[in-house]
């Protein structure tokens, strides 16, 4: 995995290679190239085998500087600072962190920062684990009442369009958005092994 | 606590802050806020008025991006541990001194 994520940095170097498009597995690359693209510097999350690619092209980054959260809300303190030093930034994270996300989110809405945020969803489409149902049924919606812009994706091919849409809306509007990564894209973990 | 162990708060913020240069101020919500405040508003300060436990990720921030600009930490540190444990990793001169700065409050 660590190896592949180094022998796609072509991808943020701007690319001698093409990046293959239109390819289900190859949504974090695509999503990546897009961070890049909005010049996207600070990656906070917390470890997660959905965001695990993203994660991981975006720790061999040049010029990327990822930091690794002991729980999400973390991130958006981070990524607050962040941008008060003139710098962009976007929060990693499983539906379960929302919750814990709630009244850290009044920092950006109150002061106008710019959030981004993708998030990989559990509990919401076949989980097996009943723990993770609580918070993926109510995640959108509770990032909505909190004054987050959602947006959904289904399909892998809509990931990246998405993103961008997310970041340009995101850094241009000074506005938290999250983009839901379902599990329908993501596939549901079902523990066989 | 008796009247003479009080810390003066509002003295001590600002005869700390009369040497602050270009130090970065990240206030925790509640008293430090409002001694800063006191003390004069300055384009240097950022005074957090809630989200309890922000101020320490705020720094972090601010010293991941702005790593040769000087800073000073928070006295809310204990509601956020885990936000030192996230920033305890040693990337960054400026962060180890804001964290220290942290732990000696």
């Amino acid at each position: 995995m660590r190896r592949a994520a180094r022998e796609d940095r072509s991808v943020e170097m701007g690319g001698n290679r093409p990046v293959p498009t239109g390819h289900a597995h190859n949504w974090p690359n695509l999503v990546f190239e897009k961070l890049r693209e909005f010049q996207v510097r600070h990656v906070t999350y917390v470890p997660d085998t959905g965001h695990a690619q993203l994660i991981e092209l975006c720790q061999a980054a040049d010029g990327m500087e990822p930091t690794v959260l002991t729980t999400e809300e973390e991130g958006i303190g981070i990524l607050a600072g962040a941008w008060l030093g003139g710098e962009r930034g976007v929060l990693l994270m499983q539906s379960s962190g929302v919750g814990n996300c709630i009244n850290t989110l009044s920092l950006s809405k109150v002061c106008g920062f710019p959030l981004l945020i993708i998030v990989t969803m559990r509990g919401e489409w076949g989980e097996l684990n009943p723990w993770q149902i609580p918070m993926g049924q109510i995640a959108a919606k509770s990032l909505q009442l909190a004054g987050v812009i959602v947006y959904e994706v289904t399909e892998p091919e809509a990931a990246a369009p998405t993103v961008e849409a997310a970041a340009r809306i995101c850094f241009n509007g000074g506005l938290a958005v999250a983009v839901l990564l379902s599990q329908r894209m993501l596939g549901t973990k079902l523990f066989k092994d | 606590m008796g009247e003479d162990s009080k810390l003066p708060r509002r003295a001590a913020i600002a005869r700390i802050l009369a040497e602050r240069q270009d130090t970065l101020v990240v206030t925790g919500l509640g008293s430090s806020t409002y001694d800063c405040a006191a003390v004069g508003d300055h384009s240097f300060n950022f005074y957090l008025w809630g989200a309890m436990g922000s101020a320490v990720t705020v720094g972090l921030g601010l010293a991941l991006a702005q790593p040769k600009t000087a800073r000073l930490g928070n006295h809310w540190r204990r509601r956020n541990v885990d936000g030192l444990g996230s920033s305890r990793d040693g990337r960054c001169e400026k962060a180890r001194q804001f964290i220290d700065c942290c732990y000696r409050q």
